[in-house]
This record gives C-alpha cells, structure tokens and sequence, in this order.
C-alpha cells in the first residue's frame, strides 16, 4: 500500500462486536451498501466493508470490521481489537441477555484494544418496539456511567445508523485531528494484524461461562 | 431409540430448570438464532413454518445433549444442514452429524486447536508447493493464513452453492486421493487467486477481503481437478518431506516413482502439468463409488466411506 493515498484525508478503521445475532452484520450492510435482508447469515470468522463519508470538509474512509459474535470466537476476533480507532459494541433492545453482557464486551476492549480508543454503544433492533426489553433509560443510564456515546438504531429501517458511524467518525477526527493533523494519512497505515493463532491467548476465552453444567 | 431418549432430555427441561441452567439457556438461544439464518433460500429450509427448520433445530439441540461440553458452536448448524437435507431423516441426520463432528470436533473446542493444527498443516503444504507465494504472504503479515480461517471451521460451506457442497463433501468423506484431502482443495484455491493476490501486491486487507469475496465464485470442478492434482503430483515426489506424508496419510516407502522430479521450487510448473493431463481422468468422485481402477496405486490406508450419505 502507498503511504499517502489522495483519495481520502483520513483512514479510520473501526470495529462491531456484541453478541451473537444483535445484527452486526445488518448494521453494517445498511450502513456500506444501504440494504437489509431479514434472512442473513452468521458471520464466521472476520470480514470487513468500506464506505467514504465526508465530514467538516474533509474525506474520511471507514473501514469498518465485522466479527462473529460467539464467545468461542474471541481468540480470533480478539486480534483484530489492536489497531481500531473506534469499536462500536452492539445490542439487541429485544434481548436482555445482549445488554446484560455489555460488560464483558467493554472487558475485552480493555484488553487488547489501544488505551484511547473511541467507543460507542448501539442498541439495535429498535423497530421490534413491541418485543423491546431494554429500555432507552437504562441503557442511556449505563453509557452515561461509562461516559461512552449511546444510540438506539434499526438496521431494517436505517433509523439512526448513518448517524452511529458519523458519530463515531466525528469523535475519532476530533482526537486524532485535534493533536497531529492528518496523522493518519500520512503514516503507513496502522494494519489490524492478526495475531498469530499457535501463540494462543491465554484467558481469551474466560468469563461468562460460569454457567453449571447439564446432567 | 438412543436419539429420542437425548431428545427428551432437552425438551422436558422446564421454563424454572432453564432459568438456573445459563449454559443450555445460551446453547438454546444460539441455535434459535443460527436456525433462522441457515440456508433460508434452500427450499428445505425456506419460508416461515418450514418442518426442515424445526429438524434443524431439533438435531443440534439433541446434539447439545450428546456433547454438552461441546454444546453448541456456531458453524455446526452450517455442517449440519447438507447431512440433514441428504437424509431427510432426523434420527439417520442425528447419526451422520455426530461422526461428521467426530472430525470436526477439534476445530469447535475452546482452544479451537484443531484450527490451529489445520492452518499449520496448510502452511506446511503450501510451502513445500509453492514457498514464494508462502513468502509473500508472510511478507503481508497473512502467512498464518487466517484469512482460511472460515473454509477449514465449515469446510468451504459458505464459499460454493449447496449443490457442489454436496458433491465437495462427499468426495472428502471417501478420504481419497489422500487424508486431508481438503486442505488440497485450499492449496488449489490459493494457487489460483496467487496471480492476482501478487500482481496486485495485495496487503493484508485485501488478500482477507479478495478470500472472503471468492464466495460462491469457485468451480468446484475444476478447484476438484486441481487438487487431485496436486495430490499426484505430491504422491510422486521422490522425496516428501516426512511432516507432508503424516498430513497426507502417504506412506514415505510407498513414494517411489522413478521419473519425479519434483522439487521444491517447481512445485507449481509441474502442477500446472498434471492438471491438464487429469483432465482426460476420471473425476475424484468417481474414486468415491468405487470405479476408479487405480484407486488402488494410492497411498492411502485409509478405510473410505466413514460416512456417505447417498
């Protein structure tokens, strides 16, 4: 890759992790290629889209890494946290579940994302209103606390999802841009590598499974 | 008998035991939710009230209760959806499922380290048939090959149509030409896409992005050819590497062609060869019905057919 590239003033690379089934990959799909399908796949492994929005004049490119949501995935999906200039984390307001483990998501990020790394928290799925679980106050309440911006969207209607990707695009230039201008343009670009998988990591896949056994 | 005694397990779980029980609470809600999102546009599975949805869910619950520490892992419900269309039967689907897992299993575990294992072994064989494209990936910090990642955990399921996947799998489970017949199938893959990946001098992004994009985009028929290709050519390698043998289930003694001369930097000059040459050969499924006379000269030990299901 060149290390300066006229198409775009910044590079920003964020990420969707959540649950499994929170609609991720619909977000993502309504964001990069303005569509919905009601009968998606489930994401195995990682893959990533591109879109390039504008923002206070200057060009920015997302490229924006969608994960499998699995717990058992996150030694691979955990990889991908180094690099990320933003992470969204998403729920489903009608599972109470997802919200439930919004903590151990927010456990992950301190562990192997970067220290300054912006994030955002998406209450999605907010169309279903008559299954909706998690209310707009409790969840506002707990962002709040963590001080992380919080919005409710739905992919299916595209209500609030272009905002979600644009606030975080904001946050990002606003701290990348604020201190060295362009830094990310200019640098070669910070890769998301994958960690190597026979290294292994330790405690990857900790927590949440405290559950007893059957039978 | 045996599936209906593991199926009355789950299905007379009360609302009150589930509540205390969060690990099949998960395995529950995962399969609901994979169910829904599996080959919906098969007309086995397609449309709101489909029996073949409830099958699904119904076999991947029982199988929950015949492998609890395992339970349930997402890509099992895309393993599992060919066996069952094949067989249209739950208990026989029930059976079938568990010996594909029985292979599987490894690559589902905590650890994942059958993953692992596989993409060391792909490594190990792509290096020995073509070690510059395996130095450029390491170059492009891509020489772990996770962008494979998702063709090992369900077996290239997402990557063909579902007709070819019937036939991919099938000609697998007869393990031949050779064991790990399918981490052939990558190297023929990646042989293919090399040109470009190269040429094009693609970066980490974009080779993961290039793979994923692939989708759907494979002929299986000639990715088959290239691979049975590549096994010949590998079966008549004077001097294959020991580590190659053990993943291939070649004995070392048995690789004793006169006129190999395959070494390690021709590797892709004398593929190219043999594929074209195979072409007037019978398909490798053909090797699975039995028919195929030199079948025998194969270095495999291997009893086939661990499960057809045709």
């Amino acid at each position: 890759m060149s290390t300066i590239n006229p198409e775009y003033d910044y590079l920003f690379k964020l990420l969707l992790i959540g649950d499994s089934g929170v609609g991720k990959s619909c977000l993502l799909l309504r964001f990069a290629d303005d569509n919905y399908t009601d009968s998606y796949i489930s994401t195995i492994g990682v893959d990533f889209k591109i879109r390039t929005i504008e923002l206070e004049g200057k060009t920015i490119k997302l490229q924006i890494w969608d994960t499998a949501g699995q717990e058992r995935f996150r030694t691979i999906t955990s990889s991908y946290y180094r690099g990320a200039h933003g992470i969204i984390i998403v729920y489903d307001v009608t599972d109470q579940d997802s919200f439930s483990n919004m903590h151990l998501w927010l456990e992950e990020i301190g562990r192997y994302a970067s220290e300054n790394v912006n994030k955002l928290i998406v209450g999605n799925k907010n169309d279903l209103t008559c299954k909706k679980v998690v209310d707009y106050t409790t969840a506002k309440e707990y962002a709040d606390a963590l001080e992380v911006p919080f919005l409710e969207t739905s992919a299916k209607t595209a209500t609030n999802v272009e905002q979600a990707f644009v606030t975080m695009a904001a946050e990002i230039k606003n701290r990348v841009g604020s201190g060295l201008p362009h830094s990310d343009s200019r640098q070669p670009h910070p890769r998301i590598q994958s960690a190597p998988l026979r290294q292994g990591r330790a405690g990857a896949g900790e927590g949440g499974d405290g559950g007893a056994g059957c039978c | 008998d045996e599936y209906f005694r593991m199926k009355l397990q789950w299905k007379s779980v009360s609302d009150e035991q589930e509540k205390r029980n969060s690990r099949l609470r998960d395995y529950k809600s995962l399969i609901e939710k994979d169910v829904n999102r599996t080959d919906r546009t098969n007309k086995f599975y397609e449309g709101q009230d489909n029996p073949g949805l409830i099958l699904l869910h119904d076999i991947l619950m029982t199988y929950c209760m015949y492998d609890f520490d395992l339970g349930y892992v997402q890509g099992m419900s895309d393993l599992l959806s060919p066996v069952l269309y094949v067989m249209e039967n739950e208990v026989d689907a029930f059976w079938c499922f568990v010996s594909y897992m029985d292979q599987m299993h490894e690559n589902f575990e905590e650890q994942m380290q059958g993953m692992k294992t596989q993409l060391i072994q792909l490594s190990t064989l792509l290096r020995l048939l073509d070690s510059g494209f395996c130095s450029y990936l390491e170059s492009q910090d891509s020489g772990y090959l996770y962008f494979c990642f998702r063709w090992l955990l369900i077996r290239f399921k997402r990557e063909f149509s579902f007709q070819d996947i019937l036939r991919l799998w099938e000609v697998m489970w007869t393990e031949l030409p050779c064991q790990n017949f399918h981490l052939l199938i990558c190297c023929a893959i990646l042989e293919s896409e090399k040109q470009q990946i190269m040429d094009k001098h693609y970066g980490f992004n974009e080779i993961l992005k290039h793979i994923n994009e692939l989708s759907m985009k494979i002929d299986v028929e000639d990715i088959l050819c290239k691979a049975e290709a590549i096994s010949t050519q590998m079966m008549n390698c004077k001097e294959l590497p020991q580590a190659v043998c053990e993943i291939l289930g070649m004995e070392n003694s048995a690789v004793t062609t006169p006129d190999s001369d395959t070494g390690e930097d021709e590797g892709v000059t004398v593929m190219s060869r043999s594929a074209s040459t195979y072409q007037n050969i019978s398909m490798p499924v053909s090797a699975a019905n039995g028919t195929r006379e030199n079948a025998q000269q194969m270095a495999v030990t291997h009893s086939a057919n661990r499960l057809t299901p045709t």
